[in-house]
């Protein structure tokens, strides 16, 4: 069985990483908006094309299903193994004093494990 | 919406045949409707002996008028014939222009102007409103007299255009006249300003410039009389005449004499006060003291041309250049008219004055910074700065603008590496937790799904994924200060041989590690086949051409003949490693020649930029409290940087793209628009952990509203 600790460090790893995919999928949006409005990227084959192109692979990278779904994954083992080994998963955080980040617990509650109030941080 | 006629207010002396009939003059030549034309009920003394008289006499009516109009928009108060010109303060005579401007605050006799020589320049409107009104005054020994000032105005005001010589005078009396000195400054010290104005104006207004001379220290140097004049600017202590205004086959615009009571009347026939001169010989504006004004209360040259060129009406451009309100300085004329120069735009007329002490360090470590200038403003930028908005200015670099927008990128860029590298940290801790809790179902139910995220965070993960755009923003700088270069010298980019390092020179910016490292990982981490081919280009490399054969391509290196690499050449070694599908390394020697390595980050220090926002309505001087923290509620803070206790690494934009070490006494009033700088080297911070960054401003003890910000250490 995990221990309160080790689910602690999990549940706040996934939820920075859902965090970090936003956000590193918001910034190539960024990227894009700035190399648009550069009137020479229209007329030469340069760098800022380059940038653009790139900066839209990495959008899609962490934008698509494919890192949504390993996150939601992993989301999923935890709460699964939470189940099996121990019950409902909000007598285990409770009981053990754990709050959650509360995107980790929005991408509980989107898999339909649903988290209280009271066991995610303010 | 700039100032026109529909703003104005006509104040006219009730029961007063002549002083209507100039209202009614002024109306009739603008079409003004008559809810523009203000009676009150007041003396007809020019200089009314205390401020309570003004106050009953002129102001109360004058503001009542104004506030009880069916509209909101009047900005310009025109006081007419016969209406009182200003009062008494002790040994001072204070202006009405000068109290009416400001007749919505509280009077404080000299107080600092609010609108004076704002470092972003904007027209009137009804945000200024609130500091001050633009004032004038038309009066005269006769109606016809006052008729004619008008008559000037509305010729100038049409004609738009300025063709006549500006006299400036530096030298006359005032290098020797003590009684212009104050704490802040002497008359020696005014001197300089008129000759830094001087060194500046003739490119910038391309208009002849007629100027005093010091040939003996020990002899005035005067200009004697007037001819083809638009503009004077000067200091004759001694009375004047009308000879001294000799024919002129263009408008005369503004006359402003530096003495100690050019203004006391222009109800009198004397050849004493220079405004009545002026005014007698067609200026269709003037401005004077009525009594003495000092070093700190006498108008400016820079900020009235620098708004007459931006197209102020010489009303609002006297109010610009006039440091202190509430003060002894009078405008007369029509304040709606406008000019032009035949701008030739080779010279910068930089809003401020150059000195030694601004800075040009690099912009940026990781910087957070506040992109949106205040709301209200222009889009302000150094080329506004250079061109004052017209054309014909193609000859100017903008450093700043390109250095910006290269900058942007790259910071999104390496934020984007950074948080994906705390997150990577994270989750390789989570990893090694599970395996290493001693739980077999633990392991058996989560350290295969864990391990699959923690590879798509992970260093050989983020190093692929961004390599491409990395190298990408490095070319793209490259590429970006040539193609500017180019289009700015008309040089053939094939031509050219820059490296990265001299757009980052050029545009004094930075880069963050993450990206060289992601564009350069470190070898340790590639895989064994592509650490092969590593050695195999390093060998190449070593012979003198780069032998890939296997990947069928071979081409001599020339990183070891260049000390810097061209973009040329950075873009060919790129596209062959890119096409190549071969790890993106670059050999040793061209990680170290790509970029100097005083234009890469050290690790974890950090600006913080931010826009001088305006407060209140008053001339004050700004201080600024800078808090750092790791939660987004500031429950627990890192740092307090506190300006009024320490300005040390606070900077303020003295000029554009410039900075300067903040004064003891704080930024005051006219930066309001321009970027507050905060450097930090001392108190680093981590790389790839999101901070929160909250600054307020300080007014003495008063410390107003936080602004928010938050950004990943990148660095």
């Amino acid at each position: 069985m995990i221990s309160a600790g080790v689910y602690k460090i999990c549940s706040d790893s996934i939820a920075l990483a859902y965090d970090t995919n936003s956000y590193i999928a918001d910034n190539m949006l960024s990227i894009q908006g700035e190399v648009e409005e550069e009137s020479f990227m229209i007329t030469n084959d340069n760098a800022a094309q380059m940038v653009y192109k790139e900066a839209g692979n990495i959008y899609v990278d962490f934008n698509t299903y494919g890192n949504k779904v390993i996150i939601n994954k992993t989301v999923t083992a935890l709460q699964n193994h939470v189940l099996a080994h121990y019950g409902p998963i909000n007598d285990f955080l409770s009981e053990n004093n754990i709050k959650v980040k509360l995107t980790f617990s929005t991408l509980s509650d989107n898999l339909g494990y649903t988290i209280d109030s009271g066991n995610i941080e303010e | 919406m700039a100032i026109s006629k529909d703003n104005v207010v006509f104040v006219y002396r009730n029961n007063d045949m002549g002083s209507s009939t100039v209202a009614g003059h002024y109306s009739d030549k603008h079409g003004l409707s008559p809810l523009q034309l203000i009676g009150i009920d007041c003396s007809d003394t020019e200089i009314l002996p205390n401020y309570a008289t003004f106050l009953s006499e002129v102001e109360d009516p004058i503001k009542n008028a104004v506030h009880g109009l069916p509209f909101e928009n009047t900005w310009v108060i025109i006081l007419g014939y016969n209406v009182p010109g200003g009062f008494y303060d002790g040994i001072d005579i204070i202006s009405s222009t000068s109290r009416i401007a400001r007749m919505d605050h509280t009077y404080v006799k000299g107080e600092n102007n609010p609108l004076y020589d704002r470092k972003i320049f904007q027209r009137f409107g009804s945000t200024e409103l609130g500091k001050a009104y633009v004032t004038s005054r038309i009066d005269g020994p006769t109606v016809a007299f006052a008729k004619n000032i008008i008559n000037n105005g509305y010729a100038a005001y049409n004609q738009k255009y300025c063709g006549g010589k500006l006299f400036l005078d530096p030298y006359t009396d005032i290098y020797i006249h003590a009684n212009y000195s104050d704490p802040y400054g002497t008359g020696e010290n005014y001197r300089d300003e008129l000759l830094n104005f001087e060194e500046i104006a003739a490119d910038v207004l391309n208009i002849n410039i007629c100027s005093t001379s010091l040939t003996d220290p020990y002899l005035d140097t005067t200009i004697s009389k007037l001819i083809h004049d638009g503009f004077y600017w000067g200091s004759i202590i001694s009375d004047g005449s009308n000879t001294f205004f000799e024919e002129t086959d263009s408008q005369r615009l503004f006359f402003y004499n530096v003495d100690i009571d050019s203004a006391f009347s222009v109800r009198t026939i004397s050849n004493q006060y220079w405004c009545y001169l002026a005014l007698n010989n067609d200026y269709a504006a003037c401005a004077g003291s009525m009594s003495e004004a000092s070093y700190s209360g006498l108008l400016r040259p820079k900020p009235f041309f620098d708004s007459l060129i931006r197209g102020g009406t010489v009303g609002e451009s006297f109010l610009y250049s006039c440091p202190q309100l509430n003060w002894t300085i009078a405008f007369f004329g029509d304040p709606l008219v406008t000019t032009q120069f035949p701008f030739k735009g080779t010279v910068p007329f930089v809003r401020g004055i150059p000195t030694s002490d601004v800075d040009t360090y690099p912009q940026s470590y990781t910087t957070v910074v506040e992109y949106d200038r205040p709301s209200g403003f222009p889009n302000y930028s150094y080329e506004d700065d250079v061109n004052h908005g017209l054309p014909g200015n193609s000859g100017v670099i903008d450093e700043g603008l390109s250095g910006n927008q290269w900058q942007r990128v790259a910071d999104y860029t390496g934020e984007a590496l950074a948080r994906a590298s705390e997150s990577s940290t994270d989750l390789e801790i989570a990893y090694n937790a599970i395996a290493s809790s001693g739980d077999v179902a633990t392991a058996v139910d989560l350290l295969y799904k864990m391990g699959i995220l923690n590879k798509r965070f992970n260093n050989k993960y983020r190093s692929a994924t961004f390599s491409n755009l990395c190298r990408g923003v490095m070319l793209y700088g490259t590429q970006k200060f040539a193609h500017e270069y180019q289009t700015q010298t008309s040089t053939r980019i094939a031509d050219m041989n820059f490296s990265l390092t001299d757009a980052l020179d050029s545009w004094n910016v930075m880069m963050s590690t993450l990206i060289m490292e992601a564009v350069a990982p470190s070898i340790d981490i590639l895989t064994r086949n592509e650490q092969d081919n590593f050695y195999t280009a390093r060998q190449a490399r070593d012979d003198g051409e780069l032998d890939i054969g296997e990947l069928k391509y071979r081409q001599p290196l020339i990183a070891e003949t260049k000390t810097t690499l061209s973009s040329r050449d950075f873009y060919t070694i790129g596209n062959k490693y890119s096409s190549l599908s071969m790890s993106p390394v670059l050999l040793e020697s061209e990680y170290s020649d790509l970029i100097g390595i005083d234009r890469i980050n050290t690790s974890g220090v950090w600006d913080f930029i931010f826009y001088l926002q305006e407060e209140v309505y008053d001339f004050v001087d700004y201080h600024f409290r800078l808090q750092v923290s790791e939660t987004s509620d500031f429950s627990s803070i890192l740092y307090t940087l506190n300006s009024s206790e320490d300005t040390s690494n606070w900077y303020y934009e003295k000029l554009p793209e410039q900075y300067a070490v903040i004064p003891d006494d704080g930024v005051d009033t006219r930066f309001v628009g321009r970027r507050i700088k905060y450097r930090e080297t001392i108190h680093t911070l981590t790389t790839g952990v999101l901070y929160y960054f909250r600054i307020s401003q300080i007014i003495g003890d008063t410390v107003y509203s936080a602004r928010t910000f938050s950004k990943v250490i990148n660095a």
